[in-house]
């Protein structure tokens, strides 16, 4: 029986192993030949580089004025993240606990509203408050839709993992003479830490990877984001490939630094968090 | 505790925002700012470099230069809606009829008189709107048709090779046939749909068809059905053409790879002596390519008639067109706006002829060009040997290369036969 | 009374302010929007007619839609099946308790780590160079010319990249619900005898309702949106055969300066997508009542 479990431990490991480099290959492909010439990728995108061709990401780094989009992309990812996250996890709290038809009737709408295709919205944001208000090419204007769009999937998940919260908590608290903001914020709020793990990953990340509203936003260098720049870059290098490779990996690094120090917290924070939503 | 801070960072939010409302770029006292949007890819350190010497010289302007995004007419929309109208824009001419509502005339009669002095007719004519009036000014001149690399050739067939032998779709095959018996691949396709979609099949409803008039009437017929594109003579030679190039593509294992880079490369290395292409071919075949080799452009044979002389003509147009914003830049924006044109279009010419790599319509200005391909083109210009592209920069809607490119790559890859892709096309102009 | 008076405070402190910029960012804009679907407008001139439900019936009429739905269609199908067994499977193994398992956690959610449109790039060097690169060398047909010039493959390729991404993030849910599946419970039913099938069909899955149905959820509403991978790997080609309904409604709006029709079809896409979560959702809620 134990030897039975161990050969079959040993096949899981196999089969693992090789889906996983299946699902890592291709990040190993763009860093190897961001390090090659355009056209000795070409030639053979499995080759070892013959030298380190380190101008690639020097020429990637100017052209996408890293530090200037790196700069603007952080204020928008922390900043819109972190007024997200916080007003999803207000929101979802009442939403749950106060069982009236208004706020039954929030939640289904924002429910509903998940599944708005961001093109539907496009245009009308752009008229109304890019011409309207005279707000374009303005990061606050981009962080603040940033927050807009991201309440109600936040709000979904803080909501199921809220329902698993004993109510008695919150009168136990209330008998003791406290309010119920503080109830939320000193009781509450601190027991949907693994959720609030998973939405800061995932809000950061959808704002940190967001182009098309960026790109409708903000036009002028100064206040583009990582991904424009990206995106001009390979646009204006169609055929530079290795150039394009270091921009690829230079776009990637702050997330995967961000993801191999905090890997464990932040998959282990996922886990927790979806369990019960 | 918390509460206060989230209440803190909203409202800070919030204050930034309305603080920032102002523009980004608040005007010093009596400069006037504009913004200039181009659609050429690649070029963008070019146009910046040229806007910093333009404010040098200009030191009551600004130019805030908008960068070529791949996805030009949306970013031109959203330019638009946002209240941000580039104050000149670089667009295709068909784009600039789309939105001519929103445009600004130049003044012919005054301070634009210049245009009129530097562009012939045949360039300012698809730039013009139904009330005469001109709302574009080119930025370059073009050619589509087929690009040689005379070494190659040579080498292949063993005899000196002369354009203007090729007279005729008959003689094209000829030489190709002569040239895969020496060895190399005769021609190629770059099977994207702006390749085959906009330039191959625009052959058809261009100068082949006539004057300006014949062109207008020739489409009117393909919509109103009194003209069978399946039966139309133009149409089957132009398409006898493309079977000839298909019949000896380089790319023929897998023709929709479309990948003008490697083509380019391809060719400058010999492997293939012939291009269906334009004179900005160049551009992808500079930096290996052999000048010495002798490249060149020559008009695509459009059918078997060796007499017929559209067949020795080249299609040249002028490109994209610099266009000024009327509905949202003021006047001394509009003025200060028609003097950068000037600037990039005359002042500037040597420059943005080395920068593009492409030939000027600007009769005034003496430069140098370097390509030879474009220079071939300039050639055919001064000699008189061109036919008109009006159709190709002003009949053809602006989805006209997206839709009927997708019929012509399934007629090249043999989903689709002659006929059906005829039928497709027709269709496409109906439902106009 | 005094309690009334809390709670409405409490409401608007809590539930007002999100709700508000919510509606300021979405609600307006969909309402405005809508009403554009009621016009002609290009996108970029000054004015425009109402033209009532002409957008409507063009986009229902519109035979390159109705292929572009069909396709959407049968990507969705494949996308949602496939991430779906994948990420299970991947859950199922990284529960089984192998040495590394962390780590290899982090290697299949790593996709979800990057933007759409760099992934595309990512995979079209792919599928465009290295891929035709091992065709070549090894022979293998399959692989020698590139899969994004063929209608049928460029659409693998499409589902491909779509569930090379999914499952990863798919997993990490499931992994989350398997962990929650009683020690007890499965100890009872491994000295009873039952098979691993057995454990995974009526121990296992039961017991991770509530995860499928949001994976399943998600799958659906991330695949019928599938926007920048589209547009970077293959840009609807070759000739428009993997043009999905979201890349289908931007050409519409944008290159062909049709606005209005474009706004039209996205609504629909929308309606669509609601309606047949709002079904998949209730009918699985159902589904763990029962279990």
């Amino acid at each position: 029986m134990q030897a039975k479990k161990k050969k079959s431990t040993i096949l899981v490991f196999i089969i693992v192993l090789l889906l996983a480099i299946f699902f890592i290959i291709p990040f190993f492909l763009v860093i190897l030949n961001s390090f090659k010439t355009s056209v000795a990728f070409v030639a053979n995108p499995f080759s070892m580089p013959d030298t380190l061709h380190f101008e690639n990401y020097s020429n990637a780094f100017n052209t996408m004025n890293f530090l200037n989009s790196f700069k603007n992309s952080i204020l928008i990812c922390v900043i819109a993240t972190g007024v997200s996250v916080i007003l999803s996890s207000m929101n979802a709290y009442v939403l749950t606990r106060k069982k009236w038809k208004i706020t039954k009737a929030f939640y289904m709408i924002l429910v509903a509203a998940m599944v708005v295709p961001f093109q539907v919205i496009m245009i009308p944001l752009v008229k109304l408050y890019g011409a309207g208000l005279g707000l374009t090419n303005n990061i606050w204007l981009v962080t603040f839709i940033h927050i807009g769009l991201n309440i109600p999937s936040p709000t979904f998940l803080y909501s199921g993992f809220i329902t698993g919260v004993p109510v008695e908590l919150d009168e136990a608290a209330l008998i003791d003479g406290a309010s119920a903001e503080t109830t939320f914020f000193k009781i509450i709020f601190p027991l949907l830490k693994p959720i609030t793990m998973t939405n800061v990953v995932f809000v950061a990340l959808s704002i940190w990877n967001d182009y098309i509203l960026a790109s409708t936003l903000l036009s002028l260098k100064e206040v583009k984001t990582l991904p424009l720049m990206t995106y001009a870059f390979l646009a204006s290098h169609s055929a530079d490939y290795a150039p394009m490779m270091a921009g690829l990996v230079l776009t990637m690094l702050p997330v995967m630094i961000l993801y191999l120090f905090g890997q464990r917290y932040i998959i282990e924070g996922i886990v927790a968090g979806s369990v019960k939503g | 505790m918390k509460r206060k801070a989230v209440a803190t960072v909203l409202c800070g939010t919030l204050a930034l925002s309305m603080a920032m409302a102002a523009p980004a770029f608040v005007n010093a006292e009596g400069t006037t700012t504009i913004t200039l949007y181009t659609t050429v890819p690649g070029h963008d350190a070019d146009f910046e470099a040229f806007c910093a010497e333009f404010m040098e010289a200009n030191p009551d302007i600004t130019v805030n230069y908008i960068a070529y995004d791949s996805s030009e007419k949306q970013k031109w929309m959203t330019l638009y809606a946002s209240g941000e109208a580039p104050t000149v824009s670089l667009m295709d001419a068909i784009d600039i009829q789309e939105n001519i509502a929103n445009m600004a005339a130049y003044d012919l009669e005054g301070a634009d008189a210049w245009i009129a002095e530097q562009v012939g007719e045949s360039n300012l004519e698809i730039f013009q709107g139904e009330d005469g009036a001109l709302y574009g000014v080119p930025n370059s001149v073009q050619a589509m048709g087929i690009l040689y690399n005379k070494a190659t050739i040579e080498a292949a067939t063993g005899e000196e090779f002369d354009p203007s032998t090729i007279k005729s779709n008959a003689d094209l095959e000829a030489l190709c046939e002569k040239i895969q018996a020496g060895g190399v691949a005769p021609i190629m396709f770059t099977g994207v749909d702006w390749s085959l979609g906009s330039h191959f099949l625009s052959q058809v409803f261009s100068g082949a068809q006539g004057e300006v008039e014949d062109q207008i009437a020739f489409i009117e017929g393909i919509k109103d059905g009194s003209i069978d594109l399946k039966t139309n003579d133009v149409w089957n030679g132009v398409m006898d053409t493309f079977d000839i190039i298909a019949k000896y593509n380089y790319n023929s294992k897998d023709p929709l790879v479309g990948n003008t880079e490697l083509d380019g490369q391809a060719m400058a290395a010999g492997n293939v002596a012939m291009w269906f292409m334009g004179d900005w071919g160049w551009s992808y075949l500079q930096d290996t390519a052999n000048i010495d080799d002798g490249y060149g452009i020559m008009p695509c044979p459009l059918n078997g008639d060796s007499e017929d002389p559209i067949n020795q003509q080249l299609l040249t147009f002028p490109a994209k067109g610099y266009c000024i914003d009327g509905s949202q830049a003021d006047e001394a924006q509009q003025e200060a706006g028609k003097k950068l044109v000037e600037f990039l279009t005359i002042e500037k010419a040597q420059e943005m002829s080395d920068a593009l790599s492409m030939a000027l319509p600007f009769s005034g200005v003496d430069i140098t060009v370097e390509s030879p391909t474009a220079n071939a083109t300039l050639s055919y210009i001064a000699d008189g040997a061109t036919a008109s592209t009006y159709a190709f920069s002003s009949l053809l809607p602006s989805d006209f290369w997206s839709e009927n490119g997708a019929v012509m790559q399934q007629y090249l890859v043999g989903m689709m036969d002659r006929d059906a892709a005829a039928d497709a096309i027709q269709a496409y102009w109906q439902a106009q | 009374m005094k309690k009334k008076k809390n709670e409405i405070r409490l409401f608007c402190e809590f539930v007002i302010p999100p709700m508000l910029i919510w509606a300021l960012i979405v609600v307006v804009p969909l309402i405005y929007g809508i009403y554009l679907t009621f016009t002609d407008w290009n996108g970029l001139s000054p004015d425009y007619n109402l033209v009532g439900f002409a957008n409507y019936v063009a986009t229902f009429t519109d035979k390159t839609f109705l292929t572009s739905l069909l396709k959407t269609f049968v990507y969705v199908f494949f996308v949602v099946v496939l991430s779906n067994v994948l990420g299970l499977a991947l859950a199922l193994l990284l529960t089984y308790g192998i040495k590394l398992q962390g780590l290899f956690r982090t290697c299949f959610f790593a996709a979800n780590m990057i933007g759409g449109v760099v992934m595309g790039y990512i995979w079209n060097y792919i599928f465009s160079f290295a891929l035709t690169k091992v065709g070549e060398v090894t022979g293998i047909g399959l692989f020698e010319t590139s899969w994004l010039t063929n209608p049928t493959m460029a659409m693998v390729a499409l589902i491909v990249v779509a569930v090379w991404q999914l499952s990863g993030y798919l997993m990490v849910i499931y992994v989350a619900g398997l962990t929650n599946v009683s020690k007890e419970m499965l100890e009872a039913a491994q000295i009873d005898g039952t098979t691993p099938w057995q454990l995974l069909r009526y121990i296992k899955i039961p017991m991770i309702r509530s995860s499928v149905t949001i994976c399943v959820f998600m799958a659906i509403s991330r695949a019928f949106m599938a926007f920048d991978v589209n547009l970077t790997l293959t840009a609807g080609g070759p000739f428009k055969s993997t043009e999905l309904l979201a890349l289908k409604i931007y050409q519409t709006a944008f290159s062909n300066f049709d606005y209005g029709k474009g706004q039209a079809e996205a609504l629909v896409l929308f309606v669509i997508v609601a309606i047949i979560s709002l079904v998949q959702v209730s009918v699985s809620k159902k589904g763990e009542v029962q279990a």
